[in-house]
This record gives structure tokens, sequence and C-alpha cells, in this order.
């Protein structure tokens, strides 16, 4: 009391007479620095302190400078620190009313001009008294919101700042602790830094512990406080990211999200099912699964290690539980499925765990049936089934129980799942078929027995229903187009599938892929007629179809053996008003496709027919265009990367999801090629085109990359155009040679013939020599034997000589 | 793999030195067994973890890596002294980046704990050739401020585990003799859970082997 009478001694002149608050607040601030007596300067201060609410400028103009002083000077003084601490406070706060021009920034700027002020402050921290660290804390987060900058530079080069105000995490007093958290929340937005020392100075462990102590995510506001403390201190932080994992945090989520090793018994899980679920909880419970996306961000470095960190300690197992089979509010479990989603997407041994994982099924139906309490035993005892199913049931609205957000979100999930997974589709291809209805395995469903595949089929064709809610269709069409997406074995299974009167008469089963082109027939037809078939629709189907058709000449035949399904493309390309720009420019595409993709298997509709159609009934300028304002339509343009609903889209009745992201990069990527083809005849069609995986949304890098495919582009005509002379070089060098070896062929040929002729007559005079020798021989033996037979017919002449002169007249005539 | 995360003790190491010395490849080749020739200058500063063993026991050293830079100096200093080990590096062919070690050394005297281990390094001792800082000057720096000391290669990985794990040697025999006050996180030093429920502080056990 002393303090208050001496102080407000002042506000009287000499004579009692009031003064102006400036000369009163010039005589306050004098006092308290120049009075000898202690009590004196206290008092003074107090004073101050009593007119800074009412007289902020005055108070402020005249005495920061010299509070500054005796703060420093007399900081050990708790009495004196105190109230200055809450003077300034006062000062720097501006009103709220008019925040830009306020006092409160000039002041504010006065002092942390300086840094050493700042540094006075986080020395100040070190007194333990309550109001002291009380003030000390709030007058720091009051400088930081106004200058964050200043303030966040010199808490980062005061080498004891940090920890200091680290400490105040450990103060036993609620308060305090609090008010730190808040202060250090706002110092860690957006400053990589202080971000990093932060969390050297063991800020996870000391944040995990005070979440658990305070009871988890049941606790309150406090653990929603730590953990986007957490989370400011990991996002776009990669070391942190790292620090966290190495440090075994990522371990500690699954016992915070309710999870525990005594999972398996039975009452835990009950108590896991049917947990209450207040605000407080909600809140907590999102922003620790904003942490889980976090650090498994699609695409990062660090994101297959922390997705395998994370399956492995069972934060996939829990995330899959609260999202598909927990009764938490669609909130939650639309946040949680993205999570999901992130957590497996591109890891095969995530979407391989998810395709193992059965969740029982929860059934607020059938409780409620039973006009009774809601009842955990009933909720589960209806069999589990696969979550692979389970996200089906949830995107496509099966059972009616989840919201728009969180079917977008299943949808997402199941994208994920299928994510450079051949696998996957092909399973869930093949169970396209629906199971047959007498499966004794199916008694305890009431409903007749469904398979994944068969489940989406009937959403998927049931669009008749769809004026209340397009969503069936679409999310149906969405998953199946993931299904089918790149993977002709799927589009095999699919190609499989009739419908019918149960006749095994193929000719009147409609094949799925006619069924979804009839209905789209139909729902365009009634969309002309502004009757009951959403645009969504249409785009749902024809989606599926470019997907389906793209790169598989057999889905091309099959779908041009039905004429109408052409003509009812070329329709609605052509009409000039009437028809939704989307749709027209979808009919474009995939009629682009069909052109594409014809490898003149159908005599009926070959390649040059269609171009023929498309350049003479709808020409080439107008098919442009109608690709050009499907790409420039803007839910095309914006389509969410994510799949996500904007909460005020929904408050206006249907969310504006029109496009599924990877078809809008699907058609980005192929469009120009389609283009190219139709105008130029000559080029060669690209099947088997397998584009890059390329995903860019840098300009400058599309721009590069442009450049170096024009550069390629010139290069490859200029190889070309040397490879044809080359060619015909060769064509020409080929010819002469060939008449070259000819004319020698020839020649070789005769000359044979010629050395054969010789060679034969050759052998037929050898043969005649031979025979004259013989003859020859025959001769002279016969001489010879004449000759013999001569001398002895002469000795026998000479003997009968005078007797027979005949003899010798015979003899002449033998020789 | 559960039992990847258990660890009897986690200690902690920062690595400062000038710019350019070699800092960020020590801890690469340390934690990847790895040389990236062309490093990006560090900004600010970057962790990285790894098991050693030590007579036995697990100890996980988390290393902050620190950009040597001027500008980044008052950043750095705030990890001081929160490390119980700090590898001060400079580069045998630059003889400045020698010349700075006192104001390395000071900076880390004042901010620092002062039980911590400090290990000076004289790296890129692959370039022989190039060598301005001899082998014995590095020893005898060292010695005169009580510092251990070796002369690594990031490049082909000469004694940088022993670097690594000789001061882990050092704090680990700190710590068996009471020198840290090792219930307090802020020292750089944590001991595992398993040891600290069963209340066997190292302090009490082992001081009792040495007796003996």
């Amino acid at each position: 009391m002393d303090f208050f009478s001496r102080g407000y001694k002042g506000l009287l002149g000499e004579k009692g007479q009031p003064q102006s608050v400036e000369d009163t607040v010039a005589k306050l601030v004098d006092r308290a620095s120049n009075s000898t007596l202690l009590e004196d300067r206290r008092a003074a201060i107090l004073g101050l302190k009593g007119l800074s609410r009412e007289y902020r400028q005055e108070v402020g103009e005249k005495g920061i400078g010299a509070l500054l002083h005796i703060l420093n000077e007399d900081k050990a003084d708790i009495d004196t620190t105190k109230p200055i601490l809450e003077i300034l406070n006062i000062l720097c706060t501006p009103d709220r009313e008019d925040s830009a021009t306020d006092v409160a920034i000039k002041f504010t700027d006065e002092i942390v001009q300086n840094s050493s002020n700042i540094n006075l402050f986080l020395d100040i921290l070190q007194e333990y008294d309550f109001y002291v660290r009380f003030h000390d804390v709030q007058l720091l987060s009051t400088l930081l919101a106004i200058k964050p900058d200043n303030v966040q530079g010199c808490v980062l080069t005061a080498p004891m700042g940090i920890s200091r105000l680290m400490d105040l995490l450990g103060d036993r007093r609620e308060i305090i602790r609090n008010e730190g958290l808040l202060l250090l929340i706002s110092l860690t937005e957006n400053n990589a830094d202080i971000q990093k020392i932060v969390a050297f100075e063991n800020a996870f462990e000391k944040l995990l512990e005070i979440i658990t102590e305070e009871d988890g995510l049941n606790g309150g506001i406090i653990v929603q406080d730590c953990l986007h403390l957490i989370l400011n201190l990991l996002r776009y932080n990669v070391s942190n990211q790292n620090f966290f994992r190495e440090t075994s945090c990522i371990q500690k989520i699954p016992p915070l999200l309710s999870f525990s090793a005594e999972y398996q018994h039975h009452g835990f899980e009950l108590e896991f099912l049917t947990q209450d679920w207040h605000e407080q909880k909600i809140a907590n419970t999102i922003v620790l699964l904003e942490l889980i996306k976090i650090l498994v961000v699609p695409n990062n470095m660090n994101t297959v290690t922390n997705q395998n960190v994370m399956i492995q300690c069972g934060v996939l197992k829990t995330v899959i539980e609260i999202s598909l089979s927990s009764n938490a509010p669609s909130v939650v479990k639309s946040h949680s499925l993205y999570a999901l989603a992130d957590l497996i997407r591109g890891n095969q041994n995530g979407q391989e765990y998810l395709a193992k994982t059965v969740v029982p099924v929860s059934h607020p139906l059938q409780s409620s049936e039973n006009n009774a309490k809601p009842s955990p035993f009933n909720q589960i005892s209806i069999p589990p089934r696969p979550a692979i199913m389970s996200l089906i049931v949830v995107a496509v609205g099966a059972e009616h129980l989840e919201n728009y957000s969180t079917r977008a979100a299943a949808t997402y999930a199941f994208e994920s799942y299928t994510f450079n997974n051949i696998n996957a589709q092909l399973v869930l291809a093949s169970t396209l078929i629906p199971p047959p209805d007498d499966n004794p395995n199916s008694e305890i469903v009431i409903a007749k027995p469904q398979s994944a595949g068969s489940l989406l089929l009937s959403a998927l064709l049931e669009w008749e229903d769809s004026e209340a809610d397009p969503y069936v269709v679409w999310f149906a069409s969405v998953i199946f187009s993931h299904i089918l997406m790149n993977n002709e074995r799927s589009k095999e299974y699919a190609r499989g599938i009739f419908f019918g009167n149960g006749d095994d008469n193929e000719e009147e089963n409609l094949s799925l892929l006619h069924s979804i082109a009839g209905n789209l027939m139909l729902a365009t037809r009634q969309n002309a007629e502004r009757q009951n078939a959403d645009v969504r629709v249409l785009i749902g189907y024809l989606c599926i179809l470019c997907i389906w058709l793209w790169d598989s000449p057999i889905s091309v035949r099959e779908f041009l053996s039905e004429s109408g399904h052409l003509q009812m493309l070329i329709t609605s390309i052509t009409q000039s008003s009437g028809v939704d720009a989307r749709v027209q420019g979808l009919c474009a595409f995939l009629l682009g496709i069909c052109y594409e993709f014809n490898h003149n298997i159908d005599p009926q509709i070959t390649r040059s027919t269609l171009q023929q159609i498309l350049l003479n009934r709808i020409g080439y300028d107008q098919f442009v265009n109608r690709i050009t304002r499907l790409r420039e339509s803007p839910h095309f343009k914006h389509a969410s990367q994510y799949l996500q609903v904007v909460p005020e889209e929904v408050a206006k009745g249907l969310p504006e999801l029109y496009f599924d992201y990877v078809f809008v990069e699907f058609f980005k990527k192929n469009y120009e090629t389609i283009q190219r083809s139709i105008r130029d005849p000559n080029a060669k069609s690209f099947s088997g085109f397998k584009g890059s995986d390329y995903q860019g949304d840098n300009d400058s890098v599309i721009t590069s990359y442009k450049d170096v495919i024009h550069t390629q582009e010139k290069e490859i005509s200029q190889l070309k155009e040397s490879i044809k002379q080359l060619e015909q070089q060769l064509e020409s060098q080929k010819l002469s040679a060939e008449n070259q070896l000819s004319s020698l062929n020839n020649e070789i040929d005769t000359l044979k013939k010629t050395i054969e002729t010789k060679t034969a007559d050759n052998v037929k005079l050898e043969k005649e020599r031979e025979d004259l020798y013989d003859c020859i021989a025959d001769q002279e033996a016969s001489v010879k034997k004449y000759r013999e037979r001569l001398i002895a017919l002469n000795q026998e002449v000479s003997d009968i000589e005078e007797e027979d002169d005949e003899g010798e007249g015979d003899d002449d005539d033998e020789e | 793999m559960s039992s990847n995360y258990t660890y009897d003790y986690i200690i902690k190491y920062i690595i400062i030195g000038d710019t350019g010395v070699g800092k960020s490849c020590l801890l690469l080749q340390f934690t990847d067994r790895r040389f990236q020739p062309a490093h990006d200058l560090t900004i600010g500063v970057e962790f990285g973890a790894r098991f050693v063993d030590v007579e036995g026991k697990k100890i996980k050293l988390q290393i902050w890596d620190t950009a040597g830079q001027e500008s980044f100096r008052s950043i750095t200093r705030s990890y001081y002294r929160g490390a119980a080990g700090a590898l001060l590096v400079y580069d045998i062919t630059r003889r400045e980046t020698f010349d700075h070690l006192l104001i390395w050394l000071e900076d880390a005297r004042q901010h620092s704990n002062s039980n911590t281990t400090i290990m000076l390094i004289g790296n890129k001792s692959d370039l022989e050739s190039k060598r301005a800082v001899s082998y014995a000057e590095g020893e005898a720096f060292a010695q005169q401020h009580g510092l251990f000391f070796m002369e690594t290669s990031a490049k082909t990985a000469d004694n940088v585990e022993e670097s690594f794990v000789d001061t882990a040697k050092d704090i680990y025999e700190k710590i068996k003799q009471g020198v840290f006050d090792v219930s307090n996180e802020s020292n750089g030093i944590k001991v595992g859970g398993h040891l600290q429920s069963k209340n066997v502080l190292p302090l009490t056990t082992d001081n009792g082997n040495n007796c003996c």
C-alpha cells in the first residue's frame, strides 16, 4: 500500500492540482531511474505501470529506454523485474482494432532493434519466480508475434537462448510450461535453424513425455500443442526427420494411437473400437495423423525408409484400424485414410500388408434395429472382411456411412494401393467376376455375397440412381481405372466379363466394355435432356474408356465393333451447344485413342477410315479445340493431387471433384501425341508406347525439357535424313553389285558349260583312242597269227609248192 | 529389427572446423561408408547417426555436422553445450585451416561442457603431395591443448572409423569414472532404458569394479 501512496503522490502538483500526463510520466521515469532508495524506485515503476494501460504512448515514448536500463541493472530484484516486464508487455501489445499503425509496433521495433534486449529477456528466464517467468515468456511471445524475424534472429545467435526456452518445458507449473510451449511453437514457425536446435535440445523426447503424462490423445489442448510443436520441427526439415527416426520416436506413435501389444486381447480390441471421441481428442488425433503424413510425403528421399519403420512398428496397422474399423468420426477417418495412402504409396511392403489385412466390420445399422444401446458385441459379430474390400465399400458409399471427404480419401488410399503394383491390379481384376450365390462361406451375410471386384462393378453400373449421389459411379470409375491402368492383363480379365440373363448365349450377353459404353450413351442422352444424369457420371465413364483403350488394340476393336459407339462420340464432339465442354474434350481424346491404337484388326473400321471420319466430319481444328477446352477447364487444371474435398464445397451440396489427378497426368502426357498422329497421316502409330514417369510441375523444368526435346528432335530428323541417304546409297550400290554379280554368274555358267562339253568330248575321244588301240592290238595279233600261219603255210607251200598253186592265192586274200 | 532400436548409451557429437575441410564427408564416410567428392555446402547443421560398439556396449552416436562458414558460426554455437564429443577438423593441405584452430578451440571451450572430449582431426591425408601441415605439428598442437589427434582421409576412409570410435571410447571411460552426470541429458549423453530401469547406472557398478 505504501508503494501506491508514494507513487501516486507524483500525480499531484505542489498545490494539489492535477498535472499533465507528460509531466507525471517524466517525473516517475526520473524517480525510477535516479532515486537512491530501492523502495522509491519500485514505487515509481509501479506508478508507471498504473499509467501504462491508459497512457500507452506517453509511458512508452518517455519510459522504454529507462525501463530497459533499469531492468538490466536490477534484474536480480524480482519486485523491479516483474512490473517492468508487465509494462513492456502492455506497451508492445497492439490494440485489436488498428494493429498496423499501432504504437505497439513502434515500441516493439525499438526493443528488438537491439539484440542485447532479447538476450536480457532470455537471461531473465533463469529466474525461477513464477510471475517473472510468466511475464517474461509472455513478453517474448508478444515481441515474436510482431517482429518474428528479429526475435528469431536474436534467439538463434544467443548460445544459451534456446536451451533456456527448452527448460520451460520442464517447469512443473503448468501455466509456465504451456506458455513456453506456445512460445516455442511460434518461434519454430518457418525457421529451420531454430527447429534443428530445438530438436537438438531433445525436444522430441521431452514433448512425447509430456504427451504421455497428459494421457496421450485423450489429453487436453496441451497434447495438441505438443504435437503441433513436433509438427513444426519436422515439416520441411529432413535433418530433423532423420533425427526423429534415428531416436526411435516413430516407435512411440502406435501406443499413442491406442495401439498396444495386448491388442489381441478381446477386451482391448473392444475398448479400441468403442472409444469416446471428444472434440479435443479429435483435434489431437488429426495433428498426430498429420505428423505421420509429414514423414511419408510421396517422392521424398527418406519416405521409403520412414514407411518401412512405420509398417514394422505398427503405425500402419493402427492407421488401418482407425480408418476402417474404428468408431472414429468421419473427419478423423478421412485424415487417417490419407495417412494410410501415403504410408503404402509405392511401398511394396505396405501394399502387401494392406492386402493381407482383414478388418472387423462395425455396423451401427444393426444396433439401431435392435433399438438398444449400441452393443460392441453386435458390431463385431459380422465376420471381418479384407481391408481392400472395406476401402471400396467406403469409397462407393455402399453402406451410406461416410461423407464425401472420407470417400474421396478412401479412393485415394485405393489408388496408392495400386500405384506401381501390377499384382494388386491383377488380383482385383480377377475378382470382377461375382462369387457364386451358393457360396457356403457366406451364410452369415444377409446380402448376396460379393467380392471386391463385383461390388465395384455393381456400383459402377448403377448410374440410374446417380442424381442424388453421382459419386457412387465417379469413385467407382476412378477405382476401376486404377485397376486397368497400363495393365493389359487386367484389361484382358475385364474383357472377359459378360452380363446377361444367365444364358450362355454370348450373343445376347453384354460385355462389360459394351455395358459401360452403353451406360455412357444412355447417360449422355439423359444429360442432354436435363434429366437425372450428372456430368460426373459421363466423365467417370469416359475416363475409364480412355484408360481401358489406351495401348490396347484388342479393346479398341471391341469398342469399335459396335458402330453406335463411334457415332455417339462424333455426335458429342460436333454438337455446338448443349454438351459439356469437358465431356466433348474427353470424347475427342477417346476418339483419338481409338485412332491411335487401331491396328487395322477390324477390316470394317481401319485407321484410314477413322482418319477420314475424323478429318471430314469433325475437322482437325475442331478436334484440337475440344481437347484444348478440356485442358483449360478449371476443374481439370486444378484437379486435386490428393483427391481432396474442400469442406466448403460439401456444404454447398456436391463436392467439386471432376477429375482424378492421375488421369489428368495421363492426359497431359499423351494428348499431344494423339493430336500429332491425326494431323500427320504418315506418322507411325506408337503401339507399345511406354511413357516416362516424368512429373514436372515446374515451368522452367518443363521448358528446359522441351528445349532438350526440340534439339533431340532436330537431331533425330537429321539422323533420319542421313539414314535415308545412306540407305539410298546402299540401295544403288547393291543394285550395281547385283548386276555385276549376275553377269559374272552368267559368264561362269557358260564357261562351265563349255568345260563340260569339252570334257565330254575328251572322254569320247579318249575312248575312241582306246578302242583304236585295242583294234590295233587285235589287228597286230591277227597279223602275227596270220604271219605265223603264213610262215607255216609257206613251209607247207614250199613243201607242196609244186603240188598246189591255188593255196597261194588264198593266202593273199587273207592279207 | 526391434533390437536395432535398443542402445546402452546415446552420445552426441558435433563436428566443427573451417569450411571445406571435409566435415560432411567424414560424417558421410562414417555413417554411409561412402565418399562424395562434390559435397554441397552445408547449410546450418545436418544430422547423422550410427551405432558403434565399445567394450560390448551398444553406443549410438548422434552426430551434428555444422556449417564451417563464418556466417553460420553464431548458429552452430548453440550445439556446443549439448555435445559430449567434438571433432575439430582441419585440412592438412590448407595451412589457414590449421591456423584457425585456436579460434575454434576458444569458441568450443567457451560454449561447451567442460567435460567434452575433443578430437583434433587432420583430414585429407590422402593428398600427401599437397601437404601443408606436418603430422608433427598437428600432434604438437593437440598435445599442447589436451586434445586427441588423428590424421584421416574421408576419401579412402583411412582412420575415419577410428576417430569416431576412439572419441566414443574416451567418453565411455569418462562415463564409467562418473565424470558425466548422465541423468542430465543436456550433457550429451543418454543412458539406455534397460540400464536406467534396472537402476544399474554405470556410475555405481563400474566404480565398484574399478576398486577390485
